[in-house]
């Protein structure tokens, strides 16, 4: 079908709307990548925009050679990947049972739930209870506090509703059980939602920070964020190493290196996100239906 | 992909992930061991935990803050073993409370921030430490009798002594430089008084000093503490001693604003210097030689030298005192010889042990190893006494990352070898250049003369209880923000009209309480405690 | 149900029958729901324990909570906490801002991550799709400090890139972030261009759910495409707008700290301090731990309310939460 007069207005400016907000995320990241490839004495006066002063690769060099950055990537896949995995299960196993009309008190179960979105506790009782279960010191901190979003449960369980119930009828005709049915009907059907949410976990786990530091004491156990983090907030405690170690704040991490440090950060997020988006295939869910 | 497959592959994933996550847990607890055998090889010592920032700044081959060629030092060499407990700098706080909340805190804390530990004081965590220093201490009591301020400002309210500190010499902390080859070329001269560091200003910002045709440069900064350091040439304190009273005052905001507006309203200063909140703006000005009258830390302003002198060979800087006012001639902020930061657990196991610990790291030996390093590995010793060190760049990476182990030591037994990070017997001529400026630096700052405004230093002021504590921060932030406004803000909002509502919010939300209790702590107090002029007089030797 | 209002002689006849059908589904429905209870074991077990379980520490926005008596033995104060937190004069201007900023950023946040999928639903060609949607959801990976410079490279008034063109234009620059207007713009915008597009995603995954050939359909029906996104699109997201705009106003008091505190300026003060910056400029953030609960508290009780509201309207048209 050829595209009307109206039509091609109509995707002219789309493109050009799109492109320029495109734009204007690109420009910045190309700064820092340029902030990362730049000499020091450049960026102190402000001479580096969207293209590398003075090019040099030290700023990698000296991430590679000086933190423990392989150990920390490796730290943050571990924590990013296990934690993933497990809400997924999880936030499955929570989200289709409430998204049947059948199941009791599904309704009470629901607003019970979302209660404890509003109602957070806090850090101390939070603490102490991961505390009490041993879960301090080590990654089971990280998981199993935040084992099923609310948020993410509640999307899953729109979408599940969603699911035209006359295939599982048919499934539970041919005498397949709730497992089978989940499996073989509702997981398949719902990739695309299944995909988002597993990248909303992965990202929440591989940005993780606050909740590293406070339950994670031993720093070779540290995750990428904390390296990465620490790097940008010392720039909030400069004043406090001029005033008490001019030494140590005359060779503080330079800019360059933080730079750096972001980049690597944001890397393994630009990889990841082409490859979730071929499970956005338009239309399958009724594809399947028809077939 | 079929269906079939594609269930048997999340199947397989619900199994990996369970095996996966088991084995993890097992290595959660298994790393835990490691440590234990680290401790059985110090035998009979007696074991203590001891809080460490961890920055993220220790290089890797160096291990972790927890974990490193010094932290094994003091584990052999010192008398008890330590298990150093890092706590990230960014949220120690936070991390604090933590431990504290669970009964995991270590026992003995260390941290810079006098409030925070105030009100682990309030909350019954802190262990008074006048017996134990009496029956256990050795180096640190005398310390104490060396020092008898260390021990007036750790006491809290009750009379006990509480917190432990680090004693140094007193060091210049915000400085006032100047252009003087725009001097020299505008035939001016270091202003002495605020109205003629006012035409100077004004002359730097107009009438092209740099010589390049372009109106492109700011005569001084405001930015981060600077407006502070123009507060202090007004004495614009708080509270202040007046007629042998300690009062709030109000009369000097005017002054010391109206200079500030008529900067910024004459293009003066950046005109966005408020969002310049730490000040690398103002940085990068002075650094590309666009800014005429810098007001910044020394250490800040010593990083940016070498940029300046890079980029403009010709630039030539003189510190300046501050300028004097309708009130008198003050100083800048400096770091004085004591600060207290740290104290011990409530429920520390063993105090007697984190006494030995203490008393080993304030020996004059533990001090000058520490901050030298291990002679003959880090440095030689010459003839006359002096330390060398043998290779700068090996010092860097192995003891770069020392100074948090300090927190408490008295550092003014060791000589420092360096200014600002530069070696005194540096030959790089840019190095040279700045020591001499630094040295200048110490005599114009450190002068009982011209002290810094307020009554005390700013870390000594006496503990509030938490009503007060928000009506003093209040009225702080306060005045800031609203006479900021009256800065920026032209004739819309005058500096009368700023002064009138700071006056204002300071009486709604409690002032008049909190300086009574003021001036009533002053007359009980005004003999026992450390005021300003004391802070520059002590001297240790 | 309104079937069951029949003739009052059939009533009784066919209640019988229904009660005898009802025993049948129940025995049904009970076969059925064995398996989800099962399931769903974990997930209560797990929402007890880590959600429901810690919610005893609520008690402490109603004590002087100190670290040696814990939370169980610190002194009860009853509603002293609030007292303190309310009588102080700036409190109610700083609820205010904390209320206007989120409400703004919820509400005028709210559409742009639908337009965004809609508009990268219509693109044609995959690798501009692709590209585009990939790169505008890179921001939500920054840090707000890096935002935070961004913005005063953009908006600063001698280096900004905005006042450069103004300046060249007009011949006078304006002070962007000086101003209450325009600093909440700012504020508000800068979320969105953060945030914007990784919100989009979800929208992208529900598209995926519509008919393709329903725009088949329309189009030989010559409806043009704003008629097609008004009438195929637009249906097809509405459960997932009304969730997601559900979820949003729970939140509606939690403005994020970073993005104020990074943002704020001194002259801006009075519409750009919301509790959490006071809190921690006043100190009460370090120790304070019954402030803090009781404001937490507070916090949740506005959520609760405007989501209990929000659920109610939207049952009312099918598409409540539950």
């Amino acid at each position: 079908m050829k595209p009307t007069n109206g039509e091609k207005v109509f995707y002219g400016i789309n493109y050009i709307i799109l492109a320029l907000a495109a734009l204007s995320c690109l420009l910045p990241i190309i700064h820092i990548a340029s902030l990362s490839l730049s000499g020091n004495e450049a960026i102190t006066l402000g001479k580096v925009g969207l293209w590398p002063r003075d090019f040099t690769w030290t700023a990698y060099s000296k991430l590679i050679e000086d933190t423990n950055i392989a150990g920390a990537f490796r730290n943050s896949l571990v924590i990013t990947l296990v934690g993933t995995a497990l809400n997924m299960v999880f936030t499955i196993l929570a989200a289709y049972p409430l998204s049947r009309k059948h199941f009791y008190a599904r309704r009470t179960l629901t607003l019970a739930i979302v209660f404890t979105m509003l109602f957070t506790a806090g850090l101390i009782p939070n603490y102490l209870l991961a505390k009490s279960l041993g879960l301090v010191g080590n990654y089971g901190a990280l998981w199993l506090p935040g084992l099923v979003s609310v948020y993410n449960l509640l999307v899953l369980k729109s979408f599940f509703e969603n699911i035209p119930e006359e295939l599982e009828d048919a499934a539970r005709i041919d005498g397949s059980g709730e497992w089978r049915i989940i499996l073989q009907i509702v997981l398949p059907l719902s990739i695309p939602v299944i995909a988002t949410i597993a990248l909303f976990y992965g990202v929440a786990h591989w940005n993780s920070f606050f909740n590293v530091l406070i339950y994670i004491n031993d720093p070779e156990r540290f995750n990428l964020s904390v390296l990465v983090q620490n790097m940008i907030q010392s720039q909030s405690l400069m004043s406090e190493l001029a005033m008490l170690d001019p030494d140590a704040f005359r060779k503080l991490t330079p800019e360059s290196i933080r730079s750096a440090g972001i980049i690597v950060m944001i890397l393994p997020m630009l990889i990841v996100y082409p490859f979730l988006q071929k499970y956005f295939v338009k239309g399958m869910l009724i594809g399947s239906v028809k077939g | 992909m079929s269906k079939q497959n594609w269930s048997k592959t999340m199947m397989g994933g619900f199994a990996a992930v369970t095996a996966l996550s088991m084995v993890l847990a097992g290595c959660g607890s298994d790393s835990e061991k490691p440590q234990a055998a680290d401790g059985e090889k110090s035998e009979a010592k007696e074991e203590i935990s001891v809080s460490i920032y961890d920055r993220g700044q220790i290089p890797k081959e160096e291990g972790t803050y927890s974990d490193n060629r010094w932290t094994k030092w003091i584990n052999e060499n010192g008398p008890v073993g330590v298990d150093f407990v890092p706590i990230p700098r960014n949220e120690s706080q936070q991390k604090y409370s933590m431990l504290f909340a669970s009964g995991d805190a270590p026992d003995l804390v260390l941290e810079y921030d006098t409030d925070f530990l105030n009100s682990l004081w309030t909350q019954k965590q802190l262990l008074p430490l006048d017996d134990l220093v009496e029956k256990s201490s050795t180096e640190y009591k005398a310390l104490l009798e060396k020092v008898p301020a260390l021990r007036t400002l750790g006491t809290k309210p009750d009379g006990k002594l509480y917190n432990i500190g680090m004693v140094t010499k007193p060091e210049v902390l915000g400085a006032m430089v100047i252009r003087q080859d725009w001097l020299d070329k505008l035939g001016l001269e270091v202003p002495q008084t605020t109205e003629e560091l006012y035409a100077v200003a004004d002359a730097f910002a107009n009438q092209d000093p740099d010589g390049n045709g372009v109106k492109d440069t700011f005569g001084m900064n405001l930015s981060q503490f600077a407006s502070f350091y123009v507060d202090a040439m007004f004495q614009n304190e708080m509270f202040i001693i007046e007629d042998g009273q300690l009062v709030r005052q109000f009369d000097r905001i005017k002054p010391a604003y109206e200079f500030k507006k008529k900067l910024f309203e004459n293009g003066i200063v950046d005109k966005d210097f408020l969002s310049d909140k730490n000040g690398q703006k103002a940085e990068q000005d002075f650094a590309s030689g666009k800014l005429g009258i810098y007001l910044a830390y020394r250490s800040v302003i010593s990083k940016n030298f070498d940029t300046l002198k890079n980029t403009d060979p010709n630039a030539k800087i003189t510190p300046m005192a501050f300028p004097e006012s309708e009130f008198g001639r003050f100083g800048p902020d400096f770091n004085p010889s004591i600060q207290m930061t740290g104290a011990v657990n409530a429920n520390a196991k063993n105090p007697e042990a984190v006494m030995k610990y203490i008393d080993f790291m304030v020996t004059p030996s533990t001090v000058e190893t520490l901050s030298n390093g291990i002679e003959g590995e880090h440095y030689t010793k010459e003839s006359d006494g002096k330390i060398k060190p043998i290779d700068e760049k090996k010092n860097e990476t192995e003891m770069g990352y020392l100074n948090d182990y300090r927190m408490f030591m008295p550092k003014y037994i060791v000589e420092s070898n360096n200014v600002d990070g530069r070696q005194l017997d540096s030959t790089d001529p840019i190095d040279k250049e700045w020591l001499a400026i630094a040295a200048e630096m110490d005599t114009l700052y450190l002068d009982p003369a011209h002290p810094h405004p307020g009554f005390t230093h700013a870390k000594f002021r006496p503990s509030l209880d938490k009503a007060m504590t928000t009506t003093f921060n209040d009225g702080w932030n306060n005045m800031n923000d609203t006479m900021a406004k009256a800065v920026v803000s032209g004739s819309g909002y005058s500096v009368d009209q700023g002064v009138e509502d700071v006056k204002k919010s300071w009486y709604a939300s409690g002032g008049q309480a909190l300086e009574d209790w003021y001036k009533q702590w002053y007359q009980d107090n005004k003999d026992s405690w450390i005021f300003m002029e004391q802070l520059y007089t002590m001297k240790f030797e | 149900m309104g079937s069951l209002n029949i003739g009052a002689r059939k009533d009784s006849e066919k209640q019988s029958r229904l009660r005898e059908q009802s025993a049948l589904g129940k025995r049904r429905r009970w076969n059925m729901n064995k398996p989800l209870l099962i399931m769903f074991l974990p997930i209560a077990i797990f929402f007890i324990l880590f959600k429901y379980v810690p919610m005893f520490g609520f008690i402490i926005a109603f004590k002087d909570y100190n670290f040696a008596d814990g939370m169980f033995g610190s002194p009860w104060v009853g509603f002293d906490n609030y007292r303190y937190l309310f009588q102080n004069p700036d409190t109610l201007g700083i609820i205010r801002n904390t209320l206007v900023l989120s409400a703004l950023t919820v509400f005028v946040g709210f559409p742009f991550p639908v337009i965004l999928a809609i508009l990268l639903n219509e693109v044609r060609r995959s690798w501009f799709k692709r590209w585009t949607q990939t790169l505008l959801y890179l921001p939500h990976f920054l840090n707000w400090v890096i935002v935070g410079g961004l913005v005063l490279m953009m908006f600063s008034i001698e280096t900004g890139f905005v006042n450069n063109v103004l300046e060249r234009i007009t011949g006078s620059a304006y002070p962007f972030l000086f101003n209450e207007g325009s600093w909440i713009t700012i504020f508000v915008a800068s979320g969105i261009w953060k945030g914007a597009g990784w919100s989009a995603i979800i929208y992208l995954a529900a598209l995926t759910s519509i008919d393709p050939s329903l725009y088949e359909a329309a189009g030989m029906d010559g409806a043009g495409k704003w008629k097609q996104i008004r009438h195929i699109t637009l249906p097809g997201l509405m459960p997932t707008i009304v969730l997601m705009f559900i979820l949003g106003i729970g939140n509606v008091m939690d403005v994020g700290f970073d993005q104020v505190y990074v943002l704020q300026n001194a002259v801006v003060i009075n519409v750009a301090e919301v509790i959490s910056t006071w809190n921690f400029k006043v100190g009460l953030g370090s120790g304070q731990f019954s402030y803090a609960t009781a404001m937490g508290l507070f916090e949740s009780l506005i959520g609760l309310t405007l989501v209990l509201v929000v659920n109610g309207i939207a049952r009312r048209s099918g598409r409540g939460l539950w």
